[in-house]
């Protein structure tokens, strides 16, 4: 449907098209005798700016040219930088909801678009999930512009490529897909475009609905896709030669390809002396080894391998065991699923709560717990050791807290059998896992030599002569000696 | 599409297959019949397998792009070679039961004190099950994932024992005459033709120019390893080793320094069922793979449920009749059948591999990949070309280099890219 050229027609169209709400603003002007609108939505506009800026300078017009009188308007009496063109009727819809402020002329069918949609957005602060103690702070905000903007501000080139598409039918959701045109590899980039423009839901409230669509494999476990809320982190990782996805309303960019070995390397490793950023990662895999099997291992040298206890801490344990109601498995699994609680409570709760909170769990309860003989001191300290590890590895938590209770009770049925077993499924299932091209256990496995410079071990930067080889890339060339 | 395995998982592969069942229970075995010289018939052993070995690299890189199966096929005819699939088969079989049985019982020496076996063989068809349905690409990875674990493993077995080991126990050599040397070689001929695997990564192997010296090197490898290993338990048991018939749960569990290394033991030993596991998942993926060339199965799940029926067969039966699998693999029928496979397989291949050499030469797009090649040609330039291709790589190097000269051209090159793209997904 097309706009139509009676003013009127226009105005009265679009109110019906919301319903005569209230909150959209129709205000009818002159411009030397010819009949102007302006309509935007109440609230989203900076009506200061439309008032000082349009409406006042439009209105001191005393006479106007008799040929291209929108255009001198336009041109001369307005001047606003950015002025769009619209004749479809839907599409000023969706524009007037966007914030943006519709100029309509008497005996014209355009609508002229004007981008003066106010500014409500909180500042660019370093997000909780991914603070550093050296390097940038800035984290992404709500706001797609301004996250591209900040994007933009770190990448002064033109090699820096953008898609703007729009997903979903009531939200109408802006989403960028963001790359480095010598570096990254176009069908890649396609496929995930054509697969954005596939999607038709009704609404895209976070990154997370667009990252469920792009995810190869959408049963898995395991996750799929990386995501960053800094600039930086974002930025990094289009130099390697990945993809950026930015969703309107989320500060939470989605990056692809991703391998398991994004989530062990955190920003502070490329600010930090690379021997420190070694230690650090290496010290994440054995948290990340501990959280996941040392409650099945404790389980199963309980049952079924004492022998690999060492004597001492053998008989301590014994000791504490003996006595209690509850059998081995039930008391490590009743331990960890009060340690889940309590984590979920902590994280619902008001922060002050919160805080109380998990001082009461951890210290009364499991004190209590242990003085009234329902649970044993070395079970406590297992469960509190893999929890607190963990949170190493942030990004990594909710799976890993699965594998957990995976590997407990696989300890518990089978003994080291059964964890071996299930080691044994995991390392073979993530091995055929391809993600975008890009094997999911690289470098590792397939062993790739050059881009193992940046895995476990991180070497310092001029050593990095290459892009990583486990993406597909086109340019591999990141240093020039 | 076929997934491609690098030369590196090649190799790993042969690694995983060679040392095995050498280290597990094969070295009393030996040592029945060369007593203390039992690392004599391993080196005999080892250095036939090594020639075989370079025989069937060799055939394998001179076509790079032809399975065991399309080899045969075109030198001998399809029915020779699908009976020696089926012979293949059964070789891979029964080592994969043997490894089962054999774990069951280095089970029982070390994690457990008696584990049922039905307990034990459940949890480990699902893995079994699980293993037939992925590639040998997925497990090659895993063992590379794996590997520098692996390799711990096998160097703790080596050389935590080494102290305890008494090298004097290996004099007198000869002491028992060289007929045991033989007889040990004759009788325990099933633990070696390990090159075997390697006949089903024909044509599934990305061939770079290094890529015999990468497979050669690991082969080398694991064969220093196992000779060593044999070394150090005749070392530490000497004239006695016969009493000791499993020799990996005897050397980690029971020498004195492992046990006062603290958990050592213990790690080496779960280290060492990765690599059990491994190998029978290996050799009964194998058996599956042979059962989809022959019967040509399109389902996944059919050749695997067969494999795992046979094995849940084959575990009743030696559950109910007591009997050792060890023992049937040592028998005299079994040794010929497992000799005579073992000269006539590479035999066969390399008469076939020079059936089809020179004149004859079976081409890139006369093989596995003609609708590729067919399908790039007509769509770039409209009509066909006789142009054949020694790789793929060659193939797409070609329509690179014939940049933007004209419209055509340009077609050309990017559906060249499209092509390239996909041999890099084949050879990830």
């Amino acid at each position: 449907m097309l706009l139509t050229k009676t003013l009127k027609t226009n105005i009265s169209n679009i109110k019906l098209k919301f319903d005569n709400s209230q909150d959209i603003i129709v205000k009818q002007f002159k411009v030397a005798g010819l009949n102007c609108a302006t309509l935007y939505l109440k609230g989203m506009t900076d009506v200061l700016f439309l008032t000082d800026f349009v409406i006042r300078p439009m209105q001191n017009i005393k006479t106007l040219p008799k040929q291209n009188v929108v255009n001198h308007i336009l041109n001369n009496v307005i001047s606003f930088p950015e002025i769009t063109e619209e004749t479809d009727f839907k599409e000023v819809i969706t524009q007037i909801t966007k914030g943006k402020v519709v100029l309509l002329f008497e005996s014209n069918s355009t609508a002229y678009l004007l981008e003066l949609d106010k500014p409500r957005e909180r500042s660019l602060t370093e997000p909780p999930t991914s603070a550093v103690l050296k390097g940038p702070r800035e984290g992404f905000n709500e706001n797609i512009k301004t996250n591209l903007a900040v994007i933009r501000k770190i990448f002064s080139t033109n090699k820096l490529k953008t898609e703007m598409l729009t997903v979903g039918r009531v939200t109408t959701t802006q989403i960028c897909v963001m790359y480095l045109k010598d570096i990254a590899d176009k069908t890649l980039v396609r496929q995930i475009v054509n697969k954005l423009n596939t999607i038709d839901i009704d609404g895209i409230i976070d990154s997370y609905y667009v990252a469920e669509f792009l995810t190869p494999h959408k049963r898995s476990m395991f996750k799929q896709l990386g995501n960053t809320e800094k600039p930086d982190i974002a930025c990094a990782k289009m130099l390697e030669g990945k993809i950026v996805i930015l969703v309107d309303g989320s500060p939470l960019a989605i990056t692809l390809p991703y391998i398991l070995l994004e989530d062990f390397q955190a920003a502070d490793d490329y600010y930090n002396i690379s021997s420190h950023a070694t230690f650090v990662r290496i010290l994440r895999i054995v948290s990340c080894l501990i959280t996941v099997l040392l409650p099945g291992l404790y389980i199963a040298m309980q049952m079924f391998h004492y022998k690999a206890i060492p004597l001492k801490f053998l008989i301590t344990i014994t000791n504490s065991t003996q006595g209690l109601p509850l059998t081995p498995v039930t008391e490590i699994l009743f331990v960890l699923i009060l340690f889940e609680i309590l984590y979920e409570a902590s994280l619902r709760m008001p922060e002050y709560l919160g805080i109380a909170l998990s001082v009461v769990g951890a210290l009364i309860l499991g004190d209590t717990a242990v003085k009234a003989g329902l649970i044993s001191p070395p079970a406590v300290m297992i469960v509190a050791l893999s929890g607190i590890t963990l949170y190493t590895i942030p990004d990594q938590a909710s799976q890993l807290s699965l594998l957990r209770f995976m590997f407990t009770l696989a300890g518990s049925m089978l003994g080291f059998y059964g964890i071996i077993i299930l080691s044994m499924f995991f390392v073979i299932y993530l091995n055929d896992f391809d993600n975008y091209k890009t094997p999911y256990l690289s470098p590792s496995s397939p062993f790739i030599k050059s881009d193992l410079k940046d895995s476990i071990i991180k070497r310092p930067l001029p050593d990095m002569v290459m892009r990583p080889k486990s993406f597909p890339i086109k340019n591999f060339r990141r240093l020039k000696k | 599409m076929i997934k491609k395995i690098s030369a590196m998982q090649c190799g790993l592969f042969l690694f995983l297959s060679i040392i095995s069942l050498k280290f597990l229970v094969f070295p009393s075995i030996f040592s029945q019949y060369a007593y203390r010289d039992l690392y004599f018939p391993v080196l005999i052993g080892l250095i036939i397998d090594l020639f075989f070995t370079i025989v069937v690299v060799n055939i394998i890189i001179k076509n790079p792009h032809l399975t065991f199966k399309e080899l045969l096929t075109r030198a001998f005819g399809k029915a020779f070679a699908k009976i020696a699939l089926m012979f293949l088969f059964v070789y891979f079989f029964v080592k994969g039961v043997v490894i089962v049985k054999e774990t069951h019982n280095y089970f029982n020496e070390t994690l457990f004190e008696s584990i049922n076996w039905f307990l034990f063989i459940i949890p480990l068809f699902f893995l079994m099950g699980f293993m037939m349905l992925k590639n040998f690409r997925a497990i090659g990875r895993s063992l590379q994932f794996l590997g520098p674990l692996m390799l711990l493993a096998l160097l703790f077995t080596i050389l935590i024992p080494l102290s305890e080991a008494d090298f004097s126990n290996l004099l007198p050599m000869f002491e028992n005459g060289a007929s045991g040397i033989f007889k040990a070689v004759f009788f325990c001929s099933f633990t070696f033709g390990d090159y075997f695997v390697l006949f089903l990564f024909m044509g599934r192997i990305n061939i770079k120019p290094n890529s015999k010296k990468t497979i050669m090197w690991y082969v080398v490898c694991a064969d220093v390893l196992v000779f060593a290993f044999y070394v150090v338990f005749a070392g530490i048991f000497g004239n006695l080793g016969l009493n000791h018939s499993l020799a990996l749960s005897e050397i980690i569990m029971h020498t004195m320094v492992s046990t006062s290394t603290g958990s050592i033991n213990w790690i080496n030993i779960m280290i060492w069922l990765f690599i059990l596991f491994f190998e029978m998942g290996v050799m009964f993926l194998c058996s599956s793979n042979i059962l989809t060339q022959v019967f040509k199965f399109k389902s996944r799940y059919v050749p695997m449920l067969i494999t795992l029926s046979l094995l849940l067969l084959a575990v009743v039966y030696l559950y109910l009749s007591l009997i050792k699998t060890i023992s049937i693999v040592t028998s005299f029928p079994f040794c010929i059948f497992t000799i005579v496979l073992q000269v006539l397989m590479p035999l066969a291949c390399f008469v076939a591999s020079k059936k089809l050499s020179g004149k004859n030469k079976v081409t890139l797009s006369q093989v596995y990949n003609t609708k590729v090649v067919k399908y790039q040609l007509t769509n770039i330039s409209g009509t066909t070309t006789s142009k054949i291709f020694v790789s793929e790589k060659r193939f797409v190097k070609h329509f690179k280099t014939k940049t933007t000269k004209s419209a055509k051209t340009k077609k050309l090159n990017s559906s060249a890219k499209k092509l390239a793209n996909k041999s890099e997904v084949q050879n990830a």
